[in-house]
């Protein structure tokens, strides 16, 4: 939340000590009342100022403010509205409305109020209000906006600048985060959560040494901050050599609180992990999952670490000596919710490679491919359309190729199930004669198989997949067994009716349909077929049609 | 998924290791057998024993009497797992009724996803489902004599069972395929085998942990 420093409204208090009338004592005597929550009292005091000065627009629009936050809306409203027709030049009537609309969640109409007053009295805490409420809104290029004009009125306000960083941040915009932080790391220089701020943001920009000097620097200022060193022992685990990580490790495991002491202990076995020593990482990540302050997130972490660990041999992250043996290309699916669907034998090909390239980006899947010990170049072309995107892996891939190192491309769920890249790959692969090799992986067939499994009587003994275009032509299905539809590339708008046909074709229009989405993490929603094409007029990439089968609902 | 089961509440896990289990198995499923008190397995005891002792020390070869001591030991608070080589989907007669009495119950149950048969099989031939294929079925040889119809109009899979009769397979299969229509083995071991006419099938060695590959009907 975005706060001034000075105060909710400072042109209100200077209004009130700008007044001249008969009722400026007595509203002076209500504000105490109203800041300690006595509103009743206050209210009492403001309907005194009235009477003696019925003109007062100051008493009617603080008596409107009493009222709101008494909770009394609709007989605040008139005060509040005749506060800014006595005073429409003057920014503080707008401001106190606001303020009401904001309690009555009347956002857009707050904004509005609030944009007013910054146009007629412009000033830091009017301006951090709004943005404040855009905030609310979801508009953050308008809270930018406004963040913005408020820090050229005051450059050197601390919290605004650090605002506008978390904004930018959230935008990615690092660079920009980085300048913020920087001017209030100047003007508060002994604050150590601006220097774990600048840190992050230093980091995002690949400035590893000075992140861990600004890091360094929170924990010279207090060597207990836990906040900083688990902040830099994140830093230190992602940093090529892990360098001093161990260190930071063992300090919170000893004094840091229950929390960090296993997240601590997880890293322990980590490192342990990543040195290539497997027999020693098990115990360590079981430790971690057993003691009192590990969340359920670490817990199941650490247990598929422990696990891992038991899969693999001590060494199994050490360079290979003879490369001719494994050169060409791998392609290697992590399964559907990776890393923990990864099989043993992909585990052991990633071992046998000597560059990954991931097309998951997910900071666990980064994580878990750091313990193999290989150069791992992240997702780098996700925002290029996808026949660029190919060619661009592509070119990169069989570079590696040519120079004589096996490449390995690491993707989520089976790459062979609608793999765009590993269609092209192996394509080209065969063309020039380059050796690959792909390994199966749990896949949305698979994932579905499971998930539906307790909901049928018994095993169906069975499944079939197809892919939405090709249910048109269909001549024969056995209704027995429970049918997965793939809209490939998602149905375009209006052609789910056709999909919905076609399979009425073979179901009755009542049989209930499931739909799933976003590979699988929500609830599915149930329908009738009929209501397919109504439900969906079009269906996106990542979703799934399940099809009981028709005997065993 | 979280996959530790709530302190003094039985859990049933049921789950497939995948075509070749040594090879297959994922992580996720051997987490899980890790923080059983017993594994229970149905497969060669060579191939599974080995891989199975490392995450658990209580692990048991399961029969058909096994169903009523598993059953026991998920209502006591045990966490308990069955094992296969395959998928989930594919459960034998032990699994399906134990997933349904412990689902009445109201035992918790999870069935964890595995490799498929298909999925190593794409791999092995560089076959892109969703492109070459457009899709495909999977059957085990028992849904499959009880079939009404059967979608021929795109590959199929036929899981093999240790107690596979190619000559009973071969009949089912020609209600809807051809004699001549071809065929061939995958083995997760050794590969494809060369193409062969489903008439010949009866004179082919079917081994449990294979499947047999059926093309597209007609041309697609």
């Amino acid at each position: 939340m975005i706060r001034p420093e000075r105060g909710f409204c400072p042109e209100l208090e200077a209004a009130i000590a700008a007044a001249r009338g008969p009722a400026k004592g007595i509203i002076q005597r209500a504000l105490p009342r109203l800041a300690r929550m006595e509103y009743w009292d206050a209210e009492n005091d403001l309907r005194e100022a009235l009477r003696v000065e019925p003109s007062s627009a100051l008493a009617a629009g603080v008596l409107g403010l009493t009222l709101t936050l008494a909770g009394k809306g609709a007989p605040a409203r008139p005060w509040l509205d005749r506060a800014v027709r006595r005073a429409p030049r003057r920014a503080w009537p707008y401001a106190l409305r606001a303020a009401a609309f904001r309690k009555w969640k009347r956002l857009e109409a707050a904004s509005r109020d609030l944009a007013r007053a910054a146009t007629l009295e412009p000033s830091v805490a009017l301006l951090a209000l709004r943005a404040d409420l855009l905030l609310e809104i979801d508009d953050a290029a308008g809270a930018l906006g406004c963040l913005d004009r408020a820090l050229r009125l005051d450059g050197a306000h601390t919290p605004l600048l650090v605002a506008r960083a978390g904004l930018n941040a959230e935008l990615g915009r690092w660079r920009l985060v980085l300048k913020d932080l920087g001017r209030a790391s100047a003007l508060r220089p002994n604050d150590p959560v601006l220097l774990i701020r600048k840190a992050e943001a230093l980091r995002r920009l690949g400035l590893w040494e000075e992140a861990e000097y600004a890091l360094t620097r929170a924990l010279n200022l207090d060597p207990a901050d836990e906040a900083a060193r688990r902040t830099r022992l994140a830093l230190r685990l992602r940093r090529p050599g892990r360098r001093g990580a161990r260190e930071d490790a063992r300090h919170l495991l000893a004094k840091g609180s229950p929390e960090a002491r296993a997240e601590a202990a997880f890293e322990l076995g980590y490192l342990e992990l990543a040195s290539g020593a497997s027999d020693k990482a098990a115990p360590l990540f079981r430790n971690a999952a057993a003691l009192p302050g590990a969340s359920a997130a670490l817990i199941h972490r650490a247990e598929f670490y422990a696990a891992l660990c038991l899969g693999l041999t001590p060494g199994f992250n050490r360079p290979r000596r003879s490369r001719a043996a494994r050169a060409g290309l791998r392609i290697l699916g992590l399964g559907l919710a990776p890393p923990y669907t990864v099989t043993l034998e992909t585990v052991r090909a990633l071992s046998d490679c000597d560059v990954m390239f991931d097309n998951i980006g997910d900071e666990e899947v980064s994580r878990f491919l750091a313990v193999f010990r290989r150069e791992v170049r992240p997702l780098r072309y996700d925002r290029l359309p996808q026949p660029e995107r190919v060619r661009a892996y592509e070119r990169e891939l069989f570079a590696e190729i040519r120079a004589g190192r096996s490449p390995a491309f690491v993707t989520r769920g089976n790459a062979m199930v609608f793999g765009v890249f590993a269609r092209s790959f192996i394509r080209r692969c065969r063309r020039l004669g380059v050796g690959w090799r792909a390994l199966g992986a749990v896949s949305c067939v698979d994932l579905l198989a499971a998930m539906t499994a307790p909901d049928l009587r018994a095993g169906t003994g069975g499944i079939q997949g197809l892919v939405s275009t090709e249910l048109a032509s269909l001549v024969g299905l056995d209704t027995r067994q429970p049918l997965l539809v793939f809209p490939y590339g998602g149905i375009p708008h209006g052609q789910v009716l056709a999909v919905q046909r076609a399979l009425e074709r073979f179901y009755p229009a009542s049989h209930e349909c499931r739909v799933y989405g976003s590979r699988y993490n929500q609830p599915p929603l149930s329908l009738p077929l009929s209501e397919l094409a109504a439900r969906f007029p079009s269906m996106d990439s990542m979703l799934d049609l399940y099809v009981p089968p028709l005997t065993r609902q | 998924m979280n996959l530790r089961p709530a302190r003094g509440a039985g859990t049933l896990y049921l789950c497939g290791l995948g075509p070749q289990p040594e090879r297959t198995a994922t992580v996720q499923t051997l987490q899980a057998l890790a923080s059983c008190d017993a594994v229970y397995y149905e497969g060669a005891k060579d191939q599974l024993e080995p891989l199975l002792h490392r995450y658990c020390r209580d692990v048991r070869p399961a029969g058909p009497s096994s169903s009523k001591g598993i059953e026991g030991r998920v209502r006591r608070g045990e966490t308990i797992g069955l094992v296969a080589p395959g998928i989930p989907l594919a459960f034998g007669d032990l699994a399906a009724g134990l997933l349904t009495r412990c689902r009445h119950e109201g035992l918790s149950v999870h069935c964890l996803a595995a490799m498929s048969h298909a999925d190593m099989l794409l791999a092995h031939t560089g076959d892109v489902l969703g492109y070459e294929l457009g899709g495909v079925s999977i059957i085990d040889h028992a849904a499959l004599a009880g079939a009404a119809d059967l979608n021929a109009g795109h590959p199929l899979f036929v899981a093999l069972s240790p107690a596979g009769r190619p000559a009973a397979l071969r009949r089912d299969l020609e209600r809807f395929y051809s004699p001549e229509h071809p065929c061939r083995i995958f083995s997760p071991a050794g590969g494809l085998t060369g193409t062969f006419p489903l008439r010949a099938l009866a004179d082919r060695p079917l081994d449990a942990a294979s499947a047999l590959i059926l093309p597209a009907r007609r041309r697609r």
